[in-house]
């Protein structure tokens, strides 16, 4: 695949690496009078071990105090200038991150309690105890919520064996079981400086955030880097899943192992999930089930990007009396468009619709700093923006073709079915 | 800081207003076209039909038949959608502003040249109730809000949910959805909003070109529908199979619209004392109720004096488990008792007042949020122009007093309607 430079960046990205060797990211956008910063640390539910919801559970009390603060305090001094602490977890990642408006008397004193939260959050034992039952609390939603039982269901059948399989928050066993020095020791285990990646948008100069990287450095331990978990996981027996539920609709979770964003096929297929099921309303899946016939409301299909392989999912859901048809309806057009081929017609409106579509990924601070954390965290090319458009136009229909072939098969497929 | 003018407003002679907003970070554009209708305009047995219509949109209109629309805005790149509330019905698309003008074509075709085949409605309110089925049937908390609301409203139309009572749905015809685009849908009650890397004069010029053709009709007045006075307390129970229980409390409380101008803080008033519940980690539902009476996991609280019609006050609850229900709803009456008999001190208030000041700057990075903000506010017949800095200021000015007086004058038991979901054993039939 060839690259073309762009002459002009079209999101200018500083990369650097801190004094004590974190990766840091730094888009400068001085419009708005306010800085987003976000680290992103291997930390994820792929590390918990036996420990299910360690590594939730751990993210989840850094803002419940530290040596100096408890919980009330830290929400109050955020609260005082009007910033908002941000926090959230998933397979292969922490996240801990500040969002702030850039004036001096608003972000002095928060990023103060943020460096003080890196430094010193201690999870104090009451705090952890009512955490761990609003956690419970959480789990009891997902079961009540089809969607979620069939996402859980998907994950841990396809993953079985895997540290993706089990769900993200543990299960109400293992909850309960963890302990202060649990989360104590993951945090220092994990949420150090050669862990982390950190993305700064926003109104700062350069030299300015040079030095709150520096700070931020100097408040976390040195650490150590933690490998991303291995590539691929073998192929999974395929087949139908079935789980009873009290509701009006059917909700089905289809798929297999995808890819990950190195993937020689990641481009082409990005085109080829475009014309099944991207997000447009214009696929096959949306057109055929949708539109042609009324099944249901939502259908898409995406390949979901992680270390491990990640899972190529299509979703849908449809009222019970329908479930079987639709599942049918959907595999002959998955298989027909496998076999097949897109129309020549339809490959290239799908580019053309990515090509276009990209500026839209980068208007906001918001989605620079979705965007930059993808780079940074799964270690993209510095570049990957600038020729993301000239890779989709390099795409070609044969490979387009070829790549389908080898990833999507109906029959490899799990078929996750929620509903009565 | 340049103090350039960066809104701008335009008439056309057969009605349309069009407000552009200049936003030169990206090249790209968000166009939204409002209509003035909503569920809130609906009369019994038609629920859920301006929804309905909004997906209709999408099938067809005299120069982009079928699926014309969705595939041109594709191959452009573009994003779009569509939502329904209770007062307004908005189409939106996001593009590079390079291409902005296919919109406008798109747009003035389906705004008087809607093709609603009958085969075509057949299929498409079959996807409307798939979406009922997952949006409200499948989810518990949100069928046991819409018995809520229905209850917590007495003669407003806020009573019945967006999208509709599965029965009306069920007899709704392509006649009917005929009849109401025929109502609605006019230059004169709509508003076309750009927000982007736009330059006025041009949009200005395309909106003329493509929308000035299209003849104004006579929109039907709309009935006040003015919520009739709350004689007491009201209790909703919804069973439902479910595993955790919810609770929510509403207050029937005045909008900055139904009050006259020497009233009009107590509805800033209103949405302080909201804050002060709810805004964020620091306000009082998370201190009292979450953590330290760890009573409940979630705990929210709603109130905005921008709808069209007098709306609710709402604090909504997660309990812990069926046993602390009674003990949420003490709770929640203590944090009521509490804005009642005490001045909220001032480092609390300066929070609140500053957690809105952030969320106003922190909006301004979404094109989407801008547009909403001005479609939102027009379509209750408020101008963004004029209120635009304006909002902020009366947030700011209001006073401990002033919280505790709308809390004496409003948050009384006569106008309070309490929700509870109670789960049922969950199995599969």
């Amino acid at each position: 695949m060839k690259k073309q430079l762009a002459a002009k960046s079209i999101v200018p990205i500083q990369y650097w690496q801190s004094k004590k060797g974190a990766h840091v990211y730094f888009v400068k956008r001085s419009e708005i009078p306010a800085v987003d910063i976000d680290i992103y640390f291997r930390a994820g539910s792929a590390l918990d071990g036996k420990k299910y919801g360690l590594s939730y559970l751990t993210n989840a009390m850094l803002n419940q105090g530290t040596h100096a603060y408890d919980a009330d305090a830290v929400a109050d001094k955020f609260a005082d200038v009007g910033a908002h602490f941000n926090k959230h977890s998933g397979r292969d990642y922490g996240h801990v991150g500040l969002k702030c408006l850039s004036g001096k008397k608003y972000f002095n004193s928060a990023f103060k309690l943020f460096l003080e939260i890196l430094h010193s959050v201690n999870f104090p034992e009451p705090a952890l105890q009512r955490k761990q039952k609003q956690i419970l609390s959480v789990l009891q939603m997902h079961e009540q919520t089809p969607s979620s039982v069939a996402a859980h269901t998907f994950y841990s059948t396809l993953y079985d064996g895997h540290p993706y399989a089990h769900p993200i928050e543990g299960t109400k066993k293992t909850v309960m079981a963890l302990t202060r020095e649990d989360a104590e020791h993951f945090y220092k285990k994990y949420y150090v400086i050669n862990n982390a990646t950190i993305i700064i948008v926003g109104d700062i100069t350069r030299q300015e955030a040079e030095k709150r990287v520096d700070e931020i450095a100097e408040h976390l331990t040195q650490g150590q880097e933690v490998v991303p978990i291995a590539g691929a996981v073998s192929p999974k027996p395929c087949g139908e899943f079935h789980v009873p539920f009290p509701s009006e609709q059917s909700n089905v979770w289809m798929g297999q192992l995808g890819m990950n964003y190195h993937d020689p096929d990641y481009y082409a297929m990005r085109v080829a999930n475009e014309i099944l099921g991207g997000f447009s309303l214009t696929s096959r899946l949306f057109t055929q089930v949708r539109g042609k016939q009324g099944l249901v409301y939502s259908i898409t299909s995406a390949f979901h990007f992680s270390d491990a392989t990640g899972p190529f999912i299509i979703h849908f859901a449809t009222q019970n009396a329908t479930a079987k048809k639709a599942l049918k309806l959907v595999q002959t057009i998955v298989d027909d468009y496998v076999n097949k081929g897109p129309s020549k017609n339809e490959f290239l409106r799908a580019k053309k619709n990515i090509f276009n579509d990209f500026p839209l990924a980068i208007a906001s601070n918001h989605d620079i700093a979705n965007l930059l954390s993808q780079i940074g965290f799964y270690k993209l090319p510095i570049d990957y923006i600038d020729t993301f458009q000239a890779n989709i136009a390099a795409v070609s229909l044969e490979e387009v073709k070829a790549a389908l072939k080898k990833r999507i098969r109906v029959d490899d497929m799990i078929k996750v079915i929620v509903g009565n | 800081m340049s103090a350039k003018k960066i809104t701008h407003e335009y008439h056309l002679k057969n009605g349309l207003k069009l407000i552009v907003k200049e936003d030169h970070r990206a090249p790209v554009a968000m166009m939204q076209v409002w209509y003035k209708v909503g569920s809130s305009y609906e009369p019994n047995g038609l629920t859920g039909i301006s929804h309905a219509l909004e997906h209709m949109m999408f099938r067809g209109s005299k120069k982009y038949r079928g699926s014309k629309y969705d595939e041109i805005i594709t191959e452009n790149g573009g994003q779009s959608n569509a939502f329904t509330a209770h007062d307004f019905t908005a189409y939106h698309q996001m593009l590079g502003s390079d291409k902005l003008e296919i919109c406008f074509q798109l747009e003035a075709d389906r705004m008087h040249q809607l093709l609603l085949k009958e085969e075509d409605f057949n299929k498409e309110i079959s996807v409307v109730m798939e979406e009922r089925h997952m949006s409200i049937d499948d989810n518990p908390e949100r069928r046991a809000y819409e018995r809520f609301s229905a209850v917590a409203h007495v003669s407003s139309p806020y009573k019945h949910s967006i999208i509709g009572w599965m029965d009306d749905l069920r007899h709704m015809t392509v006649k009917d959805l005929r009849q109401w685009y025929q109502m609605w849908y006019a230059p004169n009650n709509a508003i076309v909003i750009v927000v982007g890397d736009v330059i006025p004069k041009q949009i200005y010029q395309w909106t003329k070109k493509y929308f000035g053709p299209i003849k104004p009709s006579s929109v039907p007045t709309v009935k006040p529908q003015k919520e009739v006075q709350s004689l007491g307390m009201r209790h909703v129970t919804v069973k439902v199979p479910a595993k955790l229980p919810w609770m929510i409390l509403g207050y029937n409380v005045p909008v900055l619209n139904s009050m006259t101008k020497d009233k009009k803080w107590e509805t800033y008033a209103l949405a302080v004392a909201n804050g002060i519940l709810g805004i964020n980690h620091s306000a009082r539902l998370q201190k009292n109720i979450i953590r330290k009476k760890q009573i409940a996991s979630v705990a929210n609280a709603y109130y905005s004096p921008f709808d069209r019609l007098n709306n609710l006050f709402i604090m909504e609850l997660t309990p812990l488990n069926m046993e602390k229900v009674e003990e949420c709803e003490k709770a929640l009456f203590q944090e009521i008792e509490e804005l009642q008999t005490k001045l909220v001190n001032t480092d609390e208030l300066e929070r609140v007042k500053t957690a809105y000041v952030a969320a106003e700057i922190f909006a301004k990075d979404s094109l989407s949020r801008q547009a909403y903000e001005i479609g939102m506010l027009e379509c209750v017949g408020i101008s963004y122009v004029e209120t635009e800095r304006d909002m902020i200021k009366k947030i700011q000015a209001i006073t401990p007093q002033q919280v505790k007086e709308v809390a004496l004058n409003y948050l009384v038991p006569e106008r309070l309607t309490i929700g509870v979901l109670e789960p049922l054993k969950m199995k599969a039939n």
